[in-house]
């Protein structure tokens, strides 16, 4: 028997409050919003009942995406962690990066989004997934083709491979 | 919300680009639109293509690093992905050059049909293999022909070989013993330890791994401790290490013995017969392993199934059939410095020609005998020569 995970002694959740450039409030525990760096850096000089963030870049789209992801991460973390506390085995990790691959198969409006909120909030792994899509995208395409793709225009009447 | 992609912030541009570790990726990023463009410089961060290196501890004067391209090039209107294996070198002018694929010879000159202007950026361009050579830097660019270490150099774009600040490269000493070169000592490192002179050396899934002529594999370490990973299988005259589908091989090639007929061998000429295509048939199979890392020994392979390998001094690599037009699996592309075509249209490219060793059947053959294969390389397709500009 494990007591000590007994949920009834666990202390209620803290929540934070985001609000979208659109005006949606988006109530969350803290743990999840932490995962964004831009928060967490100074949270703990901000007052209890302060803990309101207008995140005047992020869509209320975006956010309901961003938050899902965080959401996912930081019960994942915990988990995988817990697996390893008992040794008991477990493919967490794995699973973790096959959501992660579903999550971020999105089209590349929504891919643009997601980019420059994890950029703005500064949360490094989805930040990094992103990215990481953005390339993955580009790899193999012909320029023609990339531009398609990513809604691009070309700008340019220049040789590329003319050297600067 | 419109979507600015052509405005992405320069920090995000810079992590994108270094996610990208083909050259052909990143040359075609640049030219998507200007921002992109602007964004990273030419010739291309993630290696250059030419970087100078001045050892400290060895008298030999300043050499180049170069990076050379194997490409599979393809019409992107050519339903039958109809395509030309092509190997690119720059020079100083950023001046692509054309090189027989699997050797050193640069082809010139270039048929009169070829375009003057060859635009790979907007063909369906498949990077085979990425190379590198050593050179004096005397030589550059007047003559193909001042490579110092005629051995393949190895490189790891990642950690811990190399990251933004340093990097090395591995190669085989003319000793046979394996050397290291580290940009932050700037010093060659060679490493003792050798029971045979080395005749292969690979970057495999981010490591650095060398064979001998017996088929002993080490792993080298970053602190430079070698590590055997597989046993001598001993057997044939040459071996080569290729990377297939996350796989270490390893390929043993069996030349015929008494070489009797090097006589005819005298300045790169060759006696003639009245033939067109003389074959002094000296390499006689291959048999290929792979290595299985538990038991540490290699395993014959029989057969390749859909892939190809492609054999030559500076780098070996492994490619689908299904994704060559005209090709054949199971088979292995080789040269030959044997092999000798005259016929007058193929001098631009017959100094170091082509043989191909079929696995299921053990047959060796210069590529010219097989109708099909050979336009892999060479003459260029015909939708390359009929656009010209």
């Amino acid at each position: 028997m494990k007591d000590s995970f007994n949920p009834s002694i666990e202390p209620p959740k803290k929540t934070v409050t985001l609000v979208s450039s659109d005006g949606y409030d988006f109530e969350v525990e803290e743990e999840v919003a932490l995962e964004s760096q831009v928060i967490k850096d100074g949270f703990e000089d901000k007052a209890v009942d302060d803990r309101e963030y207008l995140l005047f870049n992020v869509h209320s789209d975006t956010l309901e995406l961003i938050i899902k992801y965080c959401e996912k991460h930081v019960s994942s973390r915990k988990s995988i962690s817990a697996a390893a506390a008992s040794s008991s085995s477990s493919n967490g990790e794995e699973a973790l990066k096959e959501w992660d691959e579903h999550f971020i198969s999105v089209d590349t409006n929504t891919l643009y989004d997601i980019l420059m909120a994890a950029d703005y909030l500064n949360i490094k792994s989805l930040l990094d997934l992103a990215i990481q899509k953005v390339a993955d995208t580009i790899h193999g395409r012909s320029p023609e083709q990339i531009r398609k793709k990513f809604n691009i225009e070309n700008d340019s009447i220049i040789d590329p491979w003319a050297s600067e | 919300m419109a979507t600015e992609w052509s405005q992405l912030p320069q920090d995000l541009l810079d992590q994108i680009t270094k996610k990208i570790p083909s050259t052909i990726d990143l040359v075609r990023f640049r030219s998507v639109c200007s921002t992109w463009r602007s964004s990273i410089t030419y010739p291309i961060h993630t290696f250059p293509n030419k970087i100078p290196i001045r050892p400290s501890n060895f008298d030999s004067g300043l050499f180049h690093l170069s990076k050379r391209l194997i490409l599979h090039v393809s019409s992107p209107s050519n339903q039958q992905n109809e395509g030309w294996i092509i190997k690119l070198e720059q020079d100083d002018s950023n001046l692509s050059h054309l090189l027989n694929p699997l050797s050193e010879s640069k082809i010139q000159p270039l048929p009169e049909t070829f375009p003057k202007h060859f635009d790979i950026l907007n063909l369906r361009v498949f990077e085979l293999c990425q190379e590198y050579v050593l050179r004096y830097a005397d030589k550059w660019p007047l003559s193909f022909a001042g490579d110092v270490y005629r051995e393949k150099v190895i490189f790891s774009p990642t950690p811990p070989w190399s990251n933004e600040m340093d990097y090395v490269i591995m190669t085989i000493h003319v000793s046979g013993k394996l050397a290291l070169f580290r940009l932050k000592d700037n010093v060659w490192s060679i490493i003792d330890e050798m029971p045979n002179p080395y005749e292969d050396v690979i970057h495999f899934k981010g490591r650095f791994y060398a064979v001998d002529g017996t088929g002993r594999a080490v792993v080298v370490a970053p602190d430079l401790t070698i590590s055997e990973v597989a046993g001598p299988v001993f057997g044939g005259d040459k071996k080569y290490l290729v990377e297939m589908d996350g796989e270490l091989l390893l390929v043993d090639r069996y030349l015929k013995n008494g070489n009797d007929d090097l006589n005819f061998w005298n300045d790169n000429e060759i006696y003639v017969p009245n033939d067109d295509t003389y074959v002094m048939d000296t390499t006689l199979l291959f048999i290929v392993y792979r290595l299985d890392k538990w038991e540490k020994t290699w395993v014959e392979l029989k057969n390749l199934g859909d892939r190809l390998l492609f054999l030559s001094d500076n780098c070996s690599f492994c490619a689908p059939a299904s994704d060559l037009y005209g090709s054949k699996g199971n088979c292995i592309y080789f040269t030959d410095r044997y092999f000798q075509s005259f016929k007058v249209e193929e001098t631009a490219f017959n100094r170091h020609s082509i043989g191909v060793f079929s696995l299921e059947n053990g047959s060796i053959a210069p590529l010219a005998s097989y109708a099909g294969y050979s336009q892999l390389f060479w003459p260029p397709p015909m939708w390359i020569t009929a656009t010209t500009s």
